[in-house]
């Protein structure tokens, strides 16, 4: 491994570290010599109190330091210690989950922290010959105020396994093992004149071993990257902000019976303004940013897909590079009751790939918005929003001598609210949205040119009757046109509108009882704009639907709560047929169906921590279908489960903790399968905390 | 005093209200921005099925990736549909949001496929495992598909996987609510183990 520079700095903060800490531990120790009697007397008081374990020790040990000097002794190295065990299960129609959890905090001397993390899961699937096993161990150090900057330390070690069979019996092995160690240092605020800059340090090493489809798969790399960030004010609300950001990497990567070493490079500079004053706002920011990385990889084809078809799995040294901008500019400005917001980007990328068929990439993307919203009284106001998005890509295939041609897709939009309180008890919310979305291939080099408007149209008035009865109606329209432009796809374009109703009423007839109803119509028609075109057998046709729900709450005492609710749909689909000399169309009816479910849930608190649940539907399909073959079909089916929430803490402090939540599900019906016809879902946990 | 203020106040809200529905109503029946004409159509029609029942949903999106249809495939999505990816997938391409995989970036990913690629022949009913009926509003399947991609440089890249889809029925349509591949599958002809199309839309997700 090529880290061997990065071990003596790594090993200097580490030392530098436990030697602060040890300095500090021994002046704790030496304090407490002092009052052996009274040290005891603490202690067993601590192991009487309500408190037990490392936490007490502690605290006495702490107590005792400070006898002399009634607090102004040293500070103990070791604080407080928390441990925070947990094991729980998940269970749901897909998967079962075991996992344990050991969680243990210290907190040290200088607001310093230490954390060590341990866990275990296991994975079955239901459905699938599928196991997944992960085992993770951390160490987290943070510095806290023991050393001039930031400083964490980390420690992590991964493993996992995920063995999955298929119908034939294959079994495919995915298995990672990571090891890594990072140092991280920080300082903010340091002032050289009127800048003040932030400093940020980081370095890691990583060691993974990974097997994938019976190829080797391992990564071996010393990362180190440093950033410092820079402000100056200028004038009063005027900032001026800059970035700097350095990485390097170097390593072995081995893929197969290949290895190789790798190495990646990437830098990224970035400035800013900032203004604030009063009521404006405005910032403007650019960053550019340059990446460079040479790794062992399958051979890619033109889309960047492994190509499998080739002799074996090639694999090729490759060599990447990336080159990046990007520009914002937003501004808000706000004046009593008016508010602007205005807002442009650009991002421009590129992809170099040496060997892959990718060849070069090109990514270029604008943004326009715009926001103008008036409130003119405390409960009413108008809302105008406009966008305009305009992206394009294009790729130089390995080997072309000219670009494929540039992908561009374009998009408006356009919406506007008003909100207005009509009445004393009535408010009315009108919406209108227009969006247009345009694709278009350069020089053709495919037939997708298409575009996509559509407009959403909306009245919804609310009335708050008496504070308890209230109703609604809205009123919608929706119009979508889909529109291919090459002749090879224009046959099948299509306008489609639709109009929708919706009354609803909720009445809360007494304390205990409440009555909700939803009444829904809405019908469609799609006109397909080439119909009756020579060679287009496509027809227009139309669907309406309605539907009702009722749902009557009932709650007879504080714990028990009972729902039963009725949705009713009915739905109707029809084609046309002819249309007449006059321009009447005639329409056939293909389809009627009508859906009826009943449904029951019951609620039952039994105690502050544990809670009954169930519930049950019923299902009714009618389905008619007309035309050259008519048949009807009537399909029953249904489910009931039931189960239990248990959410119990005890303990000092609450610091244990047991939650479930466990049902039982029964199904039946013509769509249920062996492994949906009755199974548990579960969600149970115990964790404690000392 | 008080009165007149509130008189004033209420005389305001109106004309804004008023003012407000003058705006709104015109748009309703303009056009504020304008699509593109199409050409005519030449050549046969792209044929899809009455999506009123669960197989033909499948069969109309087999219909749409074999003619690079994003129209198609539009038709065949659902409004919360979720794509839940097989555990090669994932080590594939570990940089994907899969956790957020909706149907925006399910018709980003089909856009941008059909955009680069040169062909691709699907079977998506290869093998079938579960299938049932349609009934109530909800229908599970699970069945192995077969693809063969045709990339622009000529190479074809086969993938087969099973996967397990769940059918939603919104107002008189079905469509996918829910696709989740489960392990990739032998190739038919060769024994070999191939990839679900999971690597599909890791290569070509929006970035």
């Amino acid at each position: 491994m090529r880290f061997a520079w990065l071990l003596p700095a790594i090993i200097w903060a580490v030392s530098s570290t436990a030697a602060l800490a040890q300095s500090a531990s021994t002046e704790a120790d030496s304090s407490t010599v002092g009052s052996p009697d009274s040290v005891a007397a603490l202690q067993s008081q601590a192991s009487d109190s309500s408190s037990s374990g490392i936490a007490a020790a502690t605290a006495a040990a702490a107590e005792a330091a400070g006898l002399d000097g009634a607090g102004d002794g040293p500070q103990p190295f070791l604080v407080s210690w928390d441990l925070e065990p947990e094991a729980g299960l998940k269970a749901t129609v897909r998967k079962v989950e075991y996992y344990a959890d050991l969680v243990s905090h210290q907190t040290l001397a200088d607001e310093s922290k230490l954390t060590e993390n341990l866990s275990i899961a296991r994975e079955e699937y239901r459905k699938q010959d599928k196991n997944v096993d992960r085992r993770d161990a951390s160490v987290l150090f943070s510095g806290g105020s023991l050393l001039p900057f930031t400083t964490t330390i980390r420690t992590s070690w991964g493993w996992n396994e995920d063995r999955t069979i298929n119908s034939a019996g294959q079994t495919n092995l995915i298995r990672r093992d990571q090891k890594r160690a990072s140092v991280n240092l920080s300082r903010d605020k340091i002032k050289t004149g009127p800048v003040s800059h932030g400093l940020y340090l980081n370095g890691s090493i990583d060691d993974m071993l990974g097997e994938n489809q019976g190829q080797r798969n391992d990564v071996s790399n010393a990362i180190v990257s440093g950033a410092v960030r820079s402000k100056l004010a200028l004038l009063e609300g005027l900032t001026v902000a800059t970035s700097v950001y350095e990485e390097r990497s170097e390593g072995d990567r081995a893929l197969g019976l290949t290895t190789s070493p790798s190495t990646a490079d990437g830098d990224s500079l970035g400035g800013g303004v900032f203004f604030k004053r009063g009521t404006w706002e405005s910032k403007f920011s650019v960053r550019q940013s340059n990446y460079k990385r040479r790794y062992l990889d399958y051979r890619r084809n033109s889309n960047g897909i492994i190509d499998t078809f080739q002799v074996a799995q090639a694999i090729v040294e490759e060599l990447e590079r990336q080159d990046a901008l990007s520009l914002e500019w937003e501004n808000k400005y706000y004046y009593r009751r008016v508010g602007i917001t205005t807002f442009l980007a650009r991002d421009i990328d590129e992809q170099d790939y040496r060997v892959s068929g990718v060849g070069l990439k090109e990514n270029h993307q604008d943004e326009v918005g715009m926001d103008l919203s008036f409130r003119y009284s405390s409960s009413d106001s108008v809302t105008f929003k406009y966008k305009y998005f305009w992206k394009w890509d294009d790729q130089t295939y390995k080997g072309a001598t000219v670009s494929r041609g540039r992908q561009v897709s374009q998009r408006r939009d356009f919406d506007m609210t008003v909100m207005q309180r009509v009445f004393a008890h009535t408010g009315a919310t009108f919406k209108y949205s227009a969006g247009l979305t345009q694709d278009f291939a350069e020089n053709q080099f495919n037939d997708n040119d298409r575009d996509r408007y559509v407009i959403d149209s909306s009245i919804k008035l609310s009335t708050d009757w008496t504070g308890k009865f209230k109703t609604s109606l809205s009123l919608s329209y929706n119009h979508v046109e889909d529109i291919s432009i090459r002749q090879s796809r224009s046959a099948n374009n299509n306008e489609k509108d639709t109009y929708e109703i919706v009354p609803g009423y909720f009445w809360p007839l007494a304390p205990w009882l409440d009555l909700q109803q939803d009444f829904r119509i809405s019908i469609q028609f799609t006109d397909y704009v080439f119909s009756g075109y020579p060679g287009v057998s496509r027809q227009d046709d139309y669907n309406k639907r309605g539907n009702l729900n009722t749902r009557v709450t009932l709650r007879p005492n504080p714990r028990l709560t009972c729902t039963i609710s009725h949705d009713y749909s009915a739905k109707f689909n029809a084609s046309r047929t002819r249309t007449d000399v006059t321009g009447t169309d005639f329409y056939n009816r293909d389809l009627e169906q009508r859906i009826s479910t009943i449904d029951l849930a019951l609620t039952y608190r039994a105690t502050e921590w544990f809670k009954l649940e169930g519930a049950s539907y019923r299902t009714k399909d009618l389905r008619d279908t007309f035309g050259a073959t008519a048949s009807t079909r009537d399909t029953r089916s249904g489910e009931v489960w039931l189960g239990c929430v248990v959410k119990k803490s005890w303990g000092s402090a609450s610091n244990k903790t047991v939650a479930a939540t466990v049902r039982q599900y029964y199904a039946n019906g013509p769509n249920v399968q062996e492994s949906n016809a009755q199974y548990w879902d579960a969600d149970m946990s115990f964790r404690w905390k000392f | 005093m008080r009165d007149s203020i509130q008189r004033r106040a209420g005389v305001f809200q109106t004309v804004v209200t008023l003012l407000a529905l003058a705006a709104y109503l015109p748009l309703l029946t303009g056009c504020l921005f304008k699509p593109r004409t199409p050409e005519p159509p030449t050549g046969a029609e792209i044929v899809y099925l009455p999506r009123g029942e669960v197989p033909n949903i499948l069969a109309n999106l087999e219909t749409a990736l074999k003619n690079l249809d994003i129209a198609g495939y539009d038709d065949a999505i659902g409004e919360n549909f979720v794509y839940l990816p097989d555990s090669q997938t994932k080590n594939d391409y570990p940089a994907v949001d899969w956790a957020n995989w909706d149907r925006e970036q399910e018709l980003a990913f089909a856009g941008n496929m059909f955009d680069n690629i040169s062909a691709l022949q699907a079977n998506l009913r290869d093998t079938d495992i579960r299938v049932d009926i349609g009934s109530g509003t909800e229908v599970e399947w699970e069945v192995i598909y077969l693809l063969e991609q045709t990339s622009s440089d000529g190479s074809v890249t086969k993938y087969r996987g099973g996967v397990e889809i769940i059918f939603r029925q919104i107002g008189s349509f079905w469509y996918i609510d829910s696709w989740e591949d489960l392990q990739g599958e032998p190739d038919p002809d060769t024994g070999a183990a191939l990839t679900s199309m999971g690597g599909l839309r890791g290569a070509f997700a929006s970035k």
